[in-house]
Parts: structure tokens; C-alpha cells; sequence
């Protein structure tokens, strides 16, 4: 196969081989994904970025079994990922969703639990492992205090939090997030990073869906570009966040630098589109 | 020990069932003894030990017209309405539950209009072919075939979502409604058959009746039950319960066949009758918590409890029969305001 010079290729280490997929949904022309090959590898924090509607989130709805592709196939430990049974795939894999609803007034130490369905049997109550593992996931995302509370009557930044527990609590190998940092503010955003990293420290995969750039550059080891659902740029944060990529992918205009207090590359944006177009005289109002 | 922490635990729900089954029990006994023929609960006991076991020394010294009213009239109403009352709870149960729309009941999809337009067809020409169960078996067929028109109205790629279903089940429903008034109109005099039957009763209720029904609740509850904690997941959303190993697109299907099926036997069998599927969910949720395999057992018994209970109102204790339909709606919808209000002030209820 003709792959790319940058693709990541270690035959018999990784934990999931995409090999030329893409996908489309019924009836429309238009392919969300295109010819995607690439491999997670164990141990490592991919970032998955592109601009809207790039296919991310299908990308990973395929990665987690959520969706079947049209055309290739997705191999997890060397299996068929249409063939691996959901309740097998879950204790494989997790995901922590945008968003979720949250009807019927369950506690936020229900809704971690239900991490640890796929754990345990039809006729089988939850075990006091499956306890200390909820509880030390809500403890990770500082929500043992909420346990008892209703999710429904959470903040925006309390139910992502909870997601991420849920999806800790699952215990699994790999680790998807979509955008689940996307409500939280700094301090907690970068609270989950770390501690994704520090799982995949651990030996876990962990693949995160990231608009942020430099959480981006800063916590992954790897990632992944998609832009108009095809890989365009993949390699470690230094080779694929480039001023050229960013301005190509997201049309705009950016500077990367290291930098010294964050310990981590940096993208800076250019804010205002004046500063550099001046072909704005007089009237710049964007209504007039 | 990590489990008494637990809010929500195993004991209460166990302590609420019991009471709940208690309170069935209490129930039956007492409405067993009301009526125009008064009866002792102990002549009550007597009479359905003597016939269970075959032995008439237990009922001797009763009058013989007792024992046959209560055993030939009351006890084939009471069960059948008991049996209604705990199928419509748990359907009810179960559509909130797929639909993920704490509104939903088990009339939401269309069903109920389905098996009243099937029964008014045959209250209107008549069919006597296969005498008594002629009405009961064309509203269940009415409900059956709306149930398969709404599936197909609203799978896309095999799959099949909440909000369409919803949809197809008002427009199936709407339609169907049409028809009914078209039937009612072409009835002419015997509209008045055809409005009794669609306000709901079980005046007619008949010993034949009553194993057909408790089979089939009872399987519907049990398949409810197992799938209790799949449906608590499904309330996450699509995504979140297809990577926690449920089955998703499978068992909403099976749930949403089951749950209909129990409704169609229910209705097929007593006419329309609302509120109970949509009240005795939502009240047991407050007492026993959103997991849906608790809610199951307690709907259950407080749907037939609640049920008979006001089956027994309409029957012995107002000076005309209400239809039972009419009845539930009118008690059951003020003091399900009343409750809402409340548990809405408190904020507990999302």
C-alpha cells in the first residue's frame, strides 16, 4: 500500500490499524471520510485537530464502533472491529462524549457506575471493586462531593467533568475524548489532560478530539490532522502544528514558538485581520 | 460498606416494593368485599382457599350467591383490571425510558388509536363471527398493525430514533383518530356502542380474559426487568451506551415490541384508558429513583393497585358506573399537577 512517508508504522505494537477508510452517509454524495490510514499505538496521547466538519467526531465514532465504515477496516488487537461483540469492545475501549443527556434525574454516582457496565453481568450487582473504581474516578475529577447529586442539575462544567469520570471509571485500554474539555475553564481542562497523560503514562491509549491547539502541542505526543475528512499532516506536535498547516487546514494565520514558561510549543493567532489586509479605508464596519 | 453510602440503595427499593405489594394485596381484599353484595374479607379468604384448594369445608357455612359473586363477577373484573393497571405502568415505564421523553406514555406512539379503530370497525358492522373476544381481538390487531406502520414510518438505515418514532406515532395517531370519528359518524345510532368502548371499562371483564392478559403482562415485565439496566444506559444517549456495551439499536426494538405488545393486550381488553401509564412512572420515580429496575417492580404494583382501586370507586362506591377512563383522567390529572408543582418548587426533578 501506498502510504505516506509520514505515517506511523511499528507492525505488531498497535492497539488500532485503520487502513483506508472512509465513510459516507446514506444517500449523500459527500464523503465525511476519505482514504484514512493511520495506527494508536499503546502508551501514547494522540490529538485529533481540524477545523468543523472535518470528520473528527466520525472518525472516532468509527475508532469507538459507534459507526461501521463504508470502505477499509479498522483492526483492534488485531480484530475485525465489526466483529468484536459491543460488550467486548467496551471493556476495550471508552468514550467521553461532547454531550449527553441526562434525563430521569440520575445521581452523578449512578451515572459513573454505568462505566462499569460492561464489567459486569446480567444477574451480577456491582462489586466492591466496581465501587472503588467509580469512586476513584469521581475523586480524579474532584466530583466526590456531587456524588449524590442529580446530573441533570449540574453546571456545564460539573457534567463534562463527570463524563470524563464515567469514561475513567470503565477502566479500559484506550480512551476516547470528543471535545470533552470543550466547556470546562483552564484550571479544569488542564486538571483532565494531565490526567489523561498520566494514564497514557501508564500504558493507555488515549485519543482526544482537541480545538485547542496548544492544549494540543502541550499534552499529546502525536497527532492527527484531518481537513475535509483526509489525514492531511501526522507526527509529533513540532511537525504537524506549522504556521504553513495551520494556515492551510485552518485558514489562519498563526505563529508556533517555543515557549519557556509553558514548557511547550505555542501558537499564537494573528487577531485581527487589519493588522495585516489594510485594504480597509474608511467605513470597516462588517455591517455596513 | 462502600454500598451504604449508596443514596439509592437496593434496601429502600426493597422496603417500597414490599409495601407497594402489601398494598396490592389490601387492595384486592377490599374491593373483593364491595359492592351491592357485601362480603367479610375472612369470608373472602374462606371462599377463594375453598376454591383453591377444592375443599368446600372452608366456605360451608357461606351463602352460595357470595361465593359466586365474588368469584364469578368480582374476582375476573379485579384481576383483569389489576392486570391492566401493572401493564400499562410498565409500558409506560418503558416508552419514557426509549423515547428518552419523561411526556412519553404508552398511547404516545399511536397504539391506543390503533385498537380503538380496530374495535369501533367491529362494534360498527357488527362482527359477531367470533363472538365476545370479536371486539378485543380487532382492537388488538388495530394496535399491532399501527405499531408496524409506526416502525417502518420511522427507521432510516435500519435505524430507528426517539424524536421519529415520536413523530410517526402522532401522525399514525392523528390519522387513525380521523378514521375513528368517520366510523362514529357513520354509526349513527350505535355511536353510542363505540363511544363506552373508547372511554374504557371493565364491566365486561370474563374469566377467559384473564390468562391471555397475565401471561402477557407478566412477560412483558419480566423482559422489561431484563433489560433494566441497558435502558437505565440508553438514557445517556446513542453514543455513550453503544461504548458501554449495550446493544442499542437492538433492544430499543425489542423494548419498543414488547412495551407495545402489553399495550395492545391492555387496551384490546378495556378500552382507552389513560393516565396511568403516564402518572404511575413518574410518581414512583420520585419514591424509588430513576433506575428503571426498580421502577419496573414498583410501577407495576402501584399501577395495579392504583387502578383497581379506582375500578372499585367507579364500581361500588359512586351511584353511577364513570367510565373507568374518565375517572382515572379526572382524578389522575389534578393530582399529578399538584405533585409536579411540588417536586418542581423543591428543584429535585429534571
Amino acid at each position: 500500500m501506498n502510504e505516506p512517508a509520514w505515517a506511523d508504522r511499528r507492525p505488531g505494537e498497535a492497539l488500532f490499524v485503520v487502513e483506508s477508510v472512509s465513510f459516507a452517509y446514506e444517500h449523500e454524495k459527500n464523503q465525511v471520510l476519505r482514504d484514512v490510514s493511520l495506527r494508536l499505538h499503546p502508551g501514547r496521547f494522540y490529538g485529533l485537530i481540524g477545523p468543523n466538519g472535518c470528520g473528527k467526531t466520525t472518525l472516532v465514532d468509527l475508532l469507538s464502533g459507534c459507526k461501521e465504515a463504508a470502505t477499509g477496516t479498522i483492526f483492534l488487537d488485531g480484530r475485525r472491529i465489526g466483529a468484536i461483540g459491543k460488550r467486548q469492545l467496551a471493556r476495550r475501549l471508552a468514550l467521553a462524549p461532547q454531550e449527553f443527556d441526562v434525563g430521569f434525574g440520575f445521581t452523578v454516582e449512578e451515572t459513573v457506575m454505568m462505566g462499569r457496565h460492561p464489567h459486569i453481568g446480567r444477574f451480577q450487582a456491582a462489586g466492591p471493586d466496581d465501587w472503588a473504581k467509580a469512586r476513584a474516578a469521581m475523586a480524579a475529577l474532584g466530583i466526590l462531593d456531587l456524588a449524590a447529586r442529580s446530573v441533570g442539575s449540574l453546571s456545564g462544567g460539573q457534567k463534562q467533568r463527570v463524563i470524563v469520570a464515567r469514561a475513567l471509571a470503565q477502566d479500559t485500554p484506550a480512551l476516547f475524548l470528543d471535545e470533552a474539555t470543550a466547556n470546562l475553564d483552564v484550571r479544569h481542562a488542564l486538571h483532565i489532560f494531565n490526567i489523561v497523560r498520566r494514564l497514557t503514562k501508564e500504558g493507555r491509549m488515549a485519543l482526544a478530539v482537541a480545538h485547542d491547539l496548544n492544549l494540543a502541542a502541550a499534552f499529546c505526543d502525536y497527532l492527527f490532522c484531518l481537513k475535509d475528512g483526509r489525514l492531511v499532516a501526522a507526527g509529533e506536535p513540532s511537525a504537524v502544528l506549522t504556521a504553513e498547516i495551520i494556515r492551510e487546514v485552518f485558514a489562519a494565520e498563526a505563529a508556533v514558538a517555543w515557549n519557556a514558561y509553558s514548557g511547550a510549543l505555542q501558537v499564537s493567532y494573528r487577531y485581527f485581520a487589519d493588522n495585516y489586509s489594510g485594504h480597509c479605508s474608511g467605513n470597516c464596519s462588517p455591517l455596513a | 460498606m462502600e454500598r451504604m453510602a449508596h443514596p439509592a440503595g437496593g434496601g429502600r427499593v426493597m422496603v417500597i416494593g414490599a409495601v407497594l405489594a402489601c398494598l396490592l394485596i389490601l387492595t384486592i381484599i377490599i374491593s373483593a368485599g364491595m359492592g351491592f353484595v357485601r362480603i367479610h374479607p375472612v369470608d373472602i379468604l374462606r371462599i377463594i382457599a375453598s376454591s383453591l384448594s377444592g375443599n368446600a369445608e372452608f366456605s360451608a357455612h357461606i351463602e352460595k350467591t357470595a361465593s359466586y359473586v365474588l368469584m364469578d363477577v368480582r374476582l375476573p373484573r379485579i384481576l383483569t383490571a389489576a392486570l391492566v393497571g401493572a401493564g400499562l405502568a410498565v409500558a409506560g415505564v418503558v416508552y419514557q425510558g426509549i423515547l428518552l421523553n419523561p411526556l412519553a406514555d404508552p398511547y404516545t406512539l399511536g397504539i391506543s388509536s390503533g385498537a380503538a379503530f380496530g374495535a369501533s370497525l367491529a362494534l360498527l358492522i357488527n362482527i359477531t363471527a367470533l363472538g365476545q373476544v370479536s371486539t378485543p381481538l380487532f382492537a388488538f390487531v388495530g394496535a399491532v398493525a399501527t405499531l408496524f406502520v409506526v416502525m417502518r414510518l420511522s427507521s432510516f438505515h435500519g435505524q430507528i430514533s426517539a424524536q421519529t418514532l415520536i413523530l410517526a406515532g402522532v401522525i399514525i395517531g392523528a390519522v387513525l383518530s380521523a378514521g375513528i370519528s368517520l366510523l362514529k359518524y357513520l354509526a349513527d345510532e350505535q355511536v353510542g356502542v363505540i363511544v363506552f368502548w373508547l372511554m374504557g371499562s371493565f364491566a365486561a371483564s370474563a374469566w377467559p380474559g384473564v390468562p391471555p392478559l397475565a401471561v402477557g403482562v407478566a412477560a412483558g415485565a419480566a423482559i422489561a426487568f431484563f433489560y433494566g439496566r441497558d435502558l437505565n444506559i440508553m438514557s445517556l444517549g446513542r453514543r455513550s451506551s453503544d461504548t458501554l456495551g449495550v446493544e442499542t439499536a437492538k433492544i430499543r426494538v425489542i423494548l419498543l415490541v414488547t412495551a407495545s405488545l402489553v399495550t395492545a393486550l391492555c387496551v384490546a381488553v378495556s378500552g382507552v384508558i389513560g393516565f396511568i401509564g403516564l402518572i404511575i412512572p413518574h410518581l414512583m420515580r420520585f419514591l424509588v429513583g430513576p433506575d428503571n429496575r426498580g421502577l419496573i417492580v414498583a410501577s407495576a404494583l402501584a399501577g395495579a393497585a392504583l387502578l383497581l382501586a379506582a375500578d372499585t370507586i367507579t364500581r361500588a362506591a359512586l351511584p353511577v358506573e364513570v367510565p373507568i377512563g374518565v375517572l382515572t383522567a379526572l382524578i389522575g390529572g389534578p393530582f399529578f399537577a399538584l405533585i409536579f408543582r411540588r417536586k418542581l418548587k423543591a428543584r429535585t426533578y429534571e
